[in-house]
C-alpha cells in the first residue's frame, strides 16, 4: 500500500477540533465485543448496550430526533455504514 | 519518547490489512506508545539498517504474520516479516541489557496458522485477531498491559470508542476535499499525525 500523502498542519488542526467539540446531540453506534453499543460524541462510555445493532439504532434515532442530532452507525470495522441528521423544523 | 515507550511495528502493507493497521496504530498511540514502522521509511534510506535502527530503539515489537501465506492464487508468500520477527528475538536474546527488556508480540489470523509455518516460535507470546480491528485493539492493549504489570492503562473498550468517532471525524473533516479512496488510502504517516493532532484534543474532554 503505497498511499496517499493527505496530511497538513491546517488540515490535523481541523480534525482536532472535531474532538474538542464533543458535539451535543451526535451519537455512535458501535460493535462491542458481542454486542452494540450507543456512544455520546466525546465520550468513551456507552449509554445504554444492546444485543442487536437494529436496537442500538432505534434507541440512538430516538434520542436524536427529539433534537437536533445526528446518529453514525459504524461497521464492525469502525468504518462509516451511515449518518442519519435530525434537524428540528421551528 | 524513549525506547520504553517505542514499539516496532512490522505488518503487512496491503490495503486489506489496512483497517487492521490503522486500528493497531491508533490503539498505541491512544496507550502513549511511540510506533515505528517500516511503512514510514523514506526510499532514500537503505530499509533494512532502519528496521535494525527501530529494532534497538524500541522496547515493544509487534509482528504481524498473517500474510506468510499466498493471500491470492499466483501470489508468494512474503518473508520480510518473520526475518524481521528474527532480527527483533535475536536482539531480544543476544543483545545488551536495555535490549534483553524487550517485549515481543506475534500476532495472525487464525490462532494456529504460525505453528503450521514457523512451529521454532512456541513460546513467545502469540496470538490472533481473525482479521477483526476490534479484537486486535483487545489483544494488542491486553499484551501491553500485561507487559507493563505496574501501570493501569486504559479498557479496549474505551480505545475502541474513540476509534469509532476518530474515524468519523477524520472522514467528515477530509470529505468535502478528498474522496473516501484517498482518505483509506493515506499513508499510515499521515493518519499517524492526524490522529496524534485528534487524540492531543480528544482526551482533554
Amino acid at each position: 500500500m503505497k498511499g496517499k500523502l493527505i496530511y497538513t498542519k491546517q488540515l490535523g488542526k481541523s480534525v482536532a477540533l472535531q474532538a474538542q467539540s464533543a458535539k451535543m446531540g451526535k451519537l455512535h453506534v458501535i460493535a462491542g465485543d458481542s454486542n452494540w453499543k450507543v456512544v455520546s460524541e466525546g465520550s468513551v462510555k456507552a449509554l445504554r448496550v444492546f444485543s442487536t445493532v437494529e436496537k442500538a439504532i432505534d434507541f440512538a434515532k430516538n434520542i436524536a430526533s427529539a433534537k437536533t442530532g445526528e446518529v453514525v452507525v459504524h461497521e464492525g470495522n469502525g468504518k462509516i455504514k451511515s449518518r442519519i441528521t435530525y434537524s428540528l423544523v421551528k | 519518547m524513549g525506547f520504553n515507550n517505542n514499539v516496532f511495528v512490522n505488518c503487512p502493507f496491503d490495503k486489506e490489512y489496512s483497517p487492521l493497521l490503522k486500528s493497531l496504530v491508533f490503539t498505541l498511540l491512544y496507550l502513549e506508545l511511540e510506533p515505528f514502522l517500516s511503512q514510514t521509511i523514506s526510499s532514500s534510506n537503505i530499509r533494512i539498517n532502519q528496521i535494525k535502527q527501530y529494532i534497538r530503539s524500541c522496547k515493544f515489537g509487534i509482528h504481524d504474520l498473517s500474510r506468510n501465506k499466498a493471500m491470492k492464487d499466483g501470489e508468494l508468500p512474503r518473508f520480510n516479516m518473520p526475518y524481521e520477527l528474527g532480527l527483533d528475538i535475536g536482539a531480544s536474546e543476544y543483545g545488551n541489557k536495555t535490549l534483553r527488556k524487550k517485549k515481543i508480540l506475534i500476532i495472525d489470523t487464525e490462532r494456529y496458522h504460525y505453528q503450521k509455518v514457523l512451529s521454532d516460535i512456541a513460546g513467545q507470546d502469540i496470538s490472533n485477531h481473525n482479521d477483526d480491528p476490534k479484537m486486535l485493539v483487545k489483544k494488542v492493549r491486553n499484551w501491553i498491559s500485561t507487559s507493563t504489570a505496574s501501570i493501569a492503562i486504559a479498557p479496549h473498550s474505551e480505545i475502541w470508542a474513540a476509534f469509532n468517532q476518530f474515524t468519523d471525524d477524520l472522514t467528515s473533516t477530509l470529505l468535502p476535499d478528498y474522496t473516501p479512496e484517498d482518505i483509506d488510502e493515506m499513508t499510515i504517516g499521515d493518519y499517524i499525525k492526524f490522529a496524534k493532532d485528534w487524540l492531543s484534543r480528544f482526551k482533554k474532554n
